[in-house]
């Protein structure tokens, strides 16, 4: 059974990267350009792991991410931050991500590590 | 009655030694019928009874105490019980002789039938057997107060008050019980009328053997009723007061309280008790004696509650009471004894030294007032005497029994206002003893000798300072025979010294002439010059020739215009020799003039009588040392202005001792005020916490190993807490003939272009961030393509084009985190995260990595796997990479790479070794800089910022570890780092 993935990135062109290449490794993709957009929704949808942007227009990753951790409904699904700012894996530290990628990203890692931590 | 004129009878009954009557028993009548003759003498009554009514006798009424009634009944109860019946024995006190006590008898005589026909009364003297018992009774009584005082003195007055308490228990008990007797008695007659008489007889012979007086008091009147012997005995008077009202019967006690009391008893119905009362009382004999008593006046109520009679029962304690009073009047003469003795005493009563008694002397001693200390414990009123040997010697007395004394004790008494007061004493304790032989109490006497002592002690002290005093005069004598003889040994020194001048002489002129400066010596007014050496030739530039016999002035033209000539003038007059110092003088040179500089003395020479006869002049060319130093003070003033136009703080550390002197510049760079002091430690201080191990390292190394220190970093200044960079540069300065070694250097306020250089920084690293997010997509995208590429036409010509799109993304990927991470050191914004980590795994990984960039290397490794660092992995592997790339990059044709690992005390040291074309030594320094590259034709063809080996240092830096490099041209490099052991 295919798992759904909610990703949330403001750059058209890695969201769609990733979408395309989700897709095509079996995953269901939910894509969100805003933190608002995200915490609108998120909750309405069943999501098996979160993929999240620390940069956002309207917010940051980390802040999501401590916000699904703090939700006893949500608490156990998988987190991973992804960022391109250098200085983002440290503060991720003192978040309870599952994990963090850096961009640029190598595909066929970042999906190794997302099935990682749904098996 | 025939038998009664018996002749023989007669004789008989005349004769008998006991004094005997016969009467008729015709009574009431009771007619005498003849009376012997002892019993005539006993009565004293010579006159002839016969025919007479007993009862009409003199010596019966004024002899017996009984009352007709009582001798009727007693005659009645001879006749019933036919028998001799005696009556309770009297005192008898004839006229002129002493006092009898008498018992009377009566015996009934019947003749035939049951009818008595004559009563023989006998009179027995029986005052031997009363007194005896008095006697008896006395001494027992005298034995029962005698234990009872000896009591008394053992105990308290209180106990003495508790006992009497019991005794007026035991007069209520013994009242009750006879209370209790007479209400049975009452019953009885009730009851039993016909035994009226003897009852009454029993009841009252009760009362009369009771051990205490007890009378009854009848009516208002106070008629006594009846009372026994003892109490009549209390009252002083006989058996006839029975029945006589109470204030005639004792006249008295008319204006003593007790008529009043009784009274009162009438009205209220209580009770009275009496403890102790004085009262006076008549005695037999008439006088009036004061006695005191226990006593209790009980009303005798009749059953419908009105008192009708009151009864007194009484016992004389006058004696306790008087033994009490003596011991009252002892202590109070104790008391008095001890107050008036002009000692001090004091009585300290019991173990816990209760302070009894004090008197005013002791109290003068003690700087006490009486209030203060009475009653309490001695322990409590001085608690500094814990401390002293008193309380020991107390307790002492109170063990041994036997009295101690000393004298000229120091004591020290705590004052109320809590100054010590030093005083000496002579003191004795006495032991008092109670009955039993043990020491109950404490007389102590103490006798200030305080001022005595004090004036002895002055007293000798004043004669230890007149031996002192003789002493010294001794000494002084003696200091002044020894200072004479001195003086004498001083004069033979002087004529010896004498005799060796002229020896002397000889050896001035060889002293002049080899003396290392200019010497020469001037003579007379003229000042002629008599003798002159070579060296003062050489600063004069003169000849000998042109000098001697001559006029110094006249000799020696060039120093006119100069004022030399005045100042020897000058000195020759007023004698005082004159020095001058750096003084600037143009001499003669090679026909010419000079500048030169000097050091000159003018010394006067003087005869024996103080005239000036000549001058010495010496002189010291010290022209080539001003001149040398003018040239540095001017290279100095020239530096000190570069150092102030730079604004260059500057410092230098004295190796020597560590001294540390920092310029003003310095100081209020660091941010302390221009005239503060600053400590080495100080100024270290405000160094950045990220930086300051770091700096005082470098300084170590400086100061160790020669080594060069040119450091920037960033300092917390002292007053405003702002950050500010600076660079410091420095070097050591070895021991150079006089100078002291000591490392110095500059500091420069870098702020501004650092502030610049962060901004710039802060750019690269936003620039950075913005360059991988299309990065990042831009690889997605050609991953993406890579995997559909399988399937589609030609896919053998696109897929080489793809991967190697995907390399130089990578190597684009590279280079801009590389940029990154300059830019955070740069900005100090590169933070490390230590760990415990296994060195051997890092490299293992590291070279995995690099064997992917070549295949023409062979990395290998030795002795690393062990090896545990205190580091951050992802740090020191990007140290390890860029090493490893470099070792690669630089070596073409070199083959072999190793990594070596070595443990060296608390770190490890990292080597890694390449075969490439080396680094010339003068550029090994600069490889670690920023921006560096080692610039040969061989290098043009490698690409690189020059950043690498600067952010490897930094990050060592980073983790207190050390790197460094050593390499030889054309043979190879090998480059160090050293990280903390875990």
């Amino acid at each position: 059974m295919s798992k759904t993935i909610c990703i949330v990135e403001d750059n058209p062109d890695i969201a769609d990267v990733l979408d395309i290449y989700l897709q095509e490794e079996g995953f269901e993709v939910t894509l969100f350009d805003t933190a608002s957009a995200f915490l609108s929704t998120y909750q309405k949808q069943h999501n098996d792991i979160f993929l999240l942007d620390v940069m956002l227009p309207d917010g940051d990753g980390i802040s999501l991410c401590n916000h699904i951790k703090q939700d006893p409904a949500f608490a156990h699904i998988p987190v991973v931050i992804m960022s391109a700012h250098s200085q983002a894996e440290t503060i991720n530290k003192n978040s309870k991500s599952d994990a963090f990628i850096k961009k640029p990203f190598d595909l066929n890692e970042l999906k190794d590590q997302l099935n990682l931590l749904l098996s | 009655m025939h038998h009664i004129k018996d002749p023989l009878f007669q004789i008989l009954f005349s004769q008998l030694q006991e004094a005997r009557i016969l009467l008729k028993a015709d009574f009431p009548t009771l007619t005498i019928i003849q009376a012997n003759q002892a019993w005539e003498i006993l009565v004293g009554d010579s006159t002839s009874y016969s025919g007479m009514s007993f009862l009409d006798t003199k010596s019966y009424l004024s002899i017996f105490p009984f009352d007709d009634q009582t001798l009727q009944s007693k005659i009645t109860e001879a006749i019933s019980h036919k028998e001799s019946i005696s009556l309770p024995a009297f005192i008898h006190k004839p006229l002129r002789t002493a006092p009898i006590w008498l018992e009377l008898h009566i015996t009934a005589i019947f003749n035939s039938s049951t009818v008595p026909e004559y009563l023989m009364l006998t009179l027995y003297d029986v005052t031997a057997k009363i007194q005896d018992q008095q006697a008896l009774r006395l001494s027992q009584e005298t034995e029962a107060l005698l234990l009872s005082e000896l009591q008394e003195v053992n105990e308290e007055i209180s106990s003495a008050n508790e006992e009497l308490r019991a005794t007026n228990e035991d007069l209520i008990k013994s009242q009750e019980r006879l209370y209790q007797l007479n209400n049975q008695l009452e019953e009885k007659v009730k009851s039993r009328t016909k035994a009226l008489v003897e009852s009454e007889q029993k009841a009252r012979f009760l009362i009369s053997s009771a051990p205490v007086g007890i009378v009854v008091l009848t009516g208002k009147e106070l008629f006594i009723e009846s009372a026994n012997q003892k109490m009549l005995a209390y009252f002083g008077k006989r058996s006839n007061v029975i029945g006589m009202p109470l204030h005639l019967a004792l006249p008295e006690i008319q204006d003593q309280s007790f008529l009043g009391i009784l009274d009162r008893i009438f009205d209220t119905g209580q009770a009275f008790y009496g403890n102790e009362i004085k009262a006076d009382m008549a005695t037999a004999k008439g006088q009036v004696k004061q006695a005191y008593f226990n006593f209790v006046y009980q009303p005798i109520k009749d059953p419908e509650g009105p008192t009708t009679s009151i009864m007194i029962v009484a016992t004389e304690v006058t004696d306790q009471v008087i033994a009490r009073k003596t011991i009252e009047q002892s202590a109070h003469q104790l008391n008095r004894i001890v107050s008036t003795t002009p000692i001090g005493l004091t009585i300290l009563k019991g173990k816990d030294l209760i302070i009894n008694i004090v008197n005013d002397p002791i109290l003068q001693i003690w700087g006490r007032s009486e209030k203060e200390i009475l009653n309490k414990r001695l322990i409590d009123v001085f608690p500094e005497l814990q401390q002293q040997s008193f309380p020991k010697l107390l307790s002492q007395v109170f063990e041994s029994k036997k009295r101690v004394a000393m004298l000229g004790m120091p004591v020290d008494i705590r004052l109320p206002n809590g100054a010590l007061k030093k005083a000496y004493v002579d003191f004795s304790y006495d032991p008092l003893f109670d009955i039993y032989g043990n020491v109950e109490a404490i007389l102590a006497s103490v006798n200030d000798v305080t001022e005595l002592i004090n004036n002895k002690k002055l007293l000798q002290d004043r004669q230890e300072e007149l031996e002192s005093l003789n002493e010294e005069l001794a000494a002084a004598n003696e200091e002044l025979a020894t200072t004479n003889e001195e003086l004498f040994e001083a004069q033979a020194h002087i004529s010896s010294v004498f005799e060796k001048l002229k020896e002397n002489e000889t050896r001035f002129r060889s002293l002049f002439e080899q003396s290392p400066v200019g010497m020469c010596f001037l003579k007379g007014e003229d000042l002629i010059i008599e003798l002159v050496n070579d060296n003062m030739l050489q600063i004069w530039g003169r000849q000998r020739e042109e000098l001697i016999g001559r006029s110094h002035e006249l000799a020696r033209p060039e120093l006119k215009g100069q004022p030399m000539n005045d100042w020897l003038r000058e000195v020759y007059q007023t004698g005082i020799p004159k020095t001058n110092n750096e003084l600037k003088v143009r001499l003669y040179y090679k026909g010419g003039l000079r500048d030169a500089y000097v050091h000159s003395l003018y010394h006067p020479l003087k005869d024996t009588k103080g005239k000036v006869t000549g001058i010495l002049v010496i002189l010291t060319d010290i022209t080539p040392f001003v001149k040398a130093r003018k040239q540095v003070e001017g290279a100095q003033a020239r530096l000190n202005l570069a150092v102030q136009s730079a604004e260059l703080g500057t410092w230098n550390i004295r190796l020597q001792d560590g001294e540390f002197s920092p310029s003003t510049r310095l100081k209020t760079i660091l941010g302390f005020l221009e005239d503060e002091e600053m400590s080495f430690d100080e100024a270290i201080a405000q160094i950045h916490d990220d930086y300051r191990e770091h700096v005082k390292q470098a300084i170590e190394n400086t100061i160790q190993h020669d080594e060069k220190f040119e450091l920037e970093f960033p300092i917390i200044v002292r007053q405003d807490g702002t950050l500010r960079w600076i660079r410091a540069t420095g070097r050591t300065y070895k021991t150079e003939a006089d100078l002291e070694a000591n490392f110095s250097g500059t500091v420069l306020d870098i702020t501004n272009r650092k502030l610049e250089e962060i901004r710039k920084n802060d750019f690269i690293a936003i620039a950075s961030h913005e360059l991988k997010t299309p990065l990042t997509s831009l690889k997605g995208y050609l991953q993406i393509m890579e995997t559909k590429i399988e399937k589609s036409i030609n896919h053998d010509i696109f897929k080489p084009f793809v991967r190697k799109s995907l390399l130089q993304i990578d190597k684009m990927h590279s280079l801009i985190k590389g940029f990154l991470d300059v830019a955070r050191l740069e900005s100090g914004r590169l933070i490390i995260d230590p760990q415990k980590i296994n060195l051997g795994k890092l490299i293992h990984e590291a070279i995995e990595e690099a064997e992917l960039l070549s295949k023409n290397h062979i990395i290998s490794i030795i002795d690393c796997e062990e090896v545990e660092v205190f580091a951050d992995g992802d740090k020191i592997a990007q140290v390890l990479g860029n090493l490893l790339s470099n070792a690669i990059k630089y070596s073409p044709l070199g083959k072999n790479i190793t990594i070596n690992c070595k443990v060296d005390k608390d770190e490890a040291i990292v080597k890694v070794t390449d075969e490439g074309m080396g680094v010339k030594p003068h550029e090994v320094d600069r490889l670690f800089d920023r921006f560096y590259r080692v610039e040969t034709k061989h290098t043009k063809a490698i690409s690189g910022f020059g950043i690498g080996l600067y952010l490897c240092a930094e990050i060592i830096r980073l983790h207190h570890g050390r790197i460094w490099a050593e390499s030889e041209s054309g043979k190879g490099t090998s480059f160090y780092f050293s990280l903390p052991l875990a």
